[in-house]
């Protein structure tokens, strides 16, 4: 199933496709990561506040969410507007 | 008309920043320096500037073409004729951004030309400034000329609002209102521009609403920022900024410190200076 992430107003617009369960329950996942991201042991930590893309999301979910499954997460699109625009019925996280 | 051979000098100093490209007039457009630009078209210059009240004006010093931009994203044209009468253009935008533009030109309150997409321009078409003269009263051109001189001066219309690169902006804001390190601007994120944001403030009742339905602020301070995100009730993230990828390199753009809602549901309220 594929979902839409928006970083900061469209700065980047990805489509990636991830297991159906990972999708449901994707605002969850969304918050878990911002979690991990506000530690400040992991490093994104840059001048008094944190500092991330949404290739670390992805990066995120194969490494903590499907660590054990054999599908990964899988980028569709990078900023393609169109695509993006097309796929509006399926979830969007907003970074 | 005297007025279309200005509209088509005008013509030529759009296609010489077409040349540049379109990415050179939106790194200009955050300079403050292009708080008062001089165009030198033929030997007429234009002055593209923002007055006090935020409109802003494009002219030729020779009197004979004035431009404004409210900040509601009106625009008029008061151009001289032959006889020496004036002659008047109103154009409405809805949206005027790099990806978009949606706007009514008018004559004598006449609708005379909808433009709805860059295709309409037709900029390709022209050919040197003796074939600008054939292709008017083609408004098309007029458009034309009128967003490539709105983005040289900072501005674009978002919605039907005038909005402008933070830095323009401050300049503005600082001369109009003592109190500005406290007030709340709606703005807006555009590719390679940066943040844009309304020369008008807001209440903070309307900002902490807007926050609420997804939409995104500009404040001075961080302190300000924050409290605004707090006020809207769905808890505070941040700050944050995404000026680097994941490989830690720049990205190419503007960007800010922002701080968003706990529920990530769209809304940013930027601050401060570019990082």
């Amino acid at each position: 199933m594929i979902i839409r992430l928006e970083l900061e107003m469209g700065v980047e617009r990805w489509l990636i496709e991830v297991p159906d369960e990972v999708a449901l329950s994707a605002k969850k996942h969304q918050k878990k990561f911002l979690n991990f991201v506000y530690k400040a042991k992991n490093g994104f930590y840059n001048g008094g506040g944190v500092c991330f893309g949404l290739a670390d999301f992805v990066k995120w979910l194969d490494e903590y969410i499907l660590k054990k499954s054999v599908t990964k997460a899988k980028v569709v699109s990078t900023n393609d507007q169109k695509l993006f625009d097309e796929k509006n019925d399926c979830p969007t996280l907003y970074f | 008309m005297n007025y279309i051979k200005k509209l088509s000098l005008i013509l030529v100093y759009v296609i010489a920043l077409n040349f540049v490209g379109h990415n050179s007039i939106a790194v200009s457009a955050v300079s403050s320096t292009q708080m008062q630009e001089s165009i030198f078209v033929d030997g007429v210059e234009y002055i593209s500037t923002i007055n006090y009240e935020g409109y802003t004006v494009v002219y030729a010093v020779d009197g004979s073409l004035r431009l404004y931009l409210s900040p509601y994203g009106e625009v008029t044209v008061i151009a001289e004729t032959e006889n020496g009468s004036t002659d008047e253009v109103f154009i409405e935008i809805e949206e005027l951004s790099h990806e978009e533009v949606e706007a009514t030109v008018y004559y004598d309150s006449i609708a005379v030309v909808e433009i709805d997409c860059f295709e309409d321009i037709g900029l390709g078409e022209y050919t040197g400034q003796a074939a600008a003269g054939a292709l008017l009263p083609a408004t098309v051109s007029l458009s034309t000329v009128l967003i490539a001189l709105l983005l040289a001066a900072g501005a674009v219309v978002i919605a039907g609002l005038t909005v402008y690169a933070v830095s323009v902006a401050i300049d503005i804001v600082r001369r109009r209102f003592n109190d500005w390190q406290t007030r709340v601007f709606p703005a807006s994120q555009v590719p390679l521009l940066g943040i844009v944001m309304a020369v008008t403030p807001v209440t903070r009742e309307r900002a902490i609403s807007g926050i609420r339905s997804g939409r995104s602020f500009y404040t001075n301070r961080r302190a300000e920022s924050r409290v605004l995100v707090n006020s809207a009730g769905l808890g505070v993230r941040g700050p944050e900024n995404h000026s680097r990828n994941s490989f830690g390199i720049r990205r190419v753009g503007v960007f800010y410190w922002h701080y968003h809602t706990g529920n990530r549901n769209g809304a940013h309220v930027w601050y401060g200076s570019p990082v």
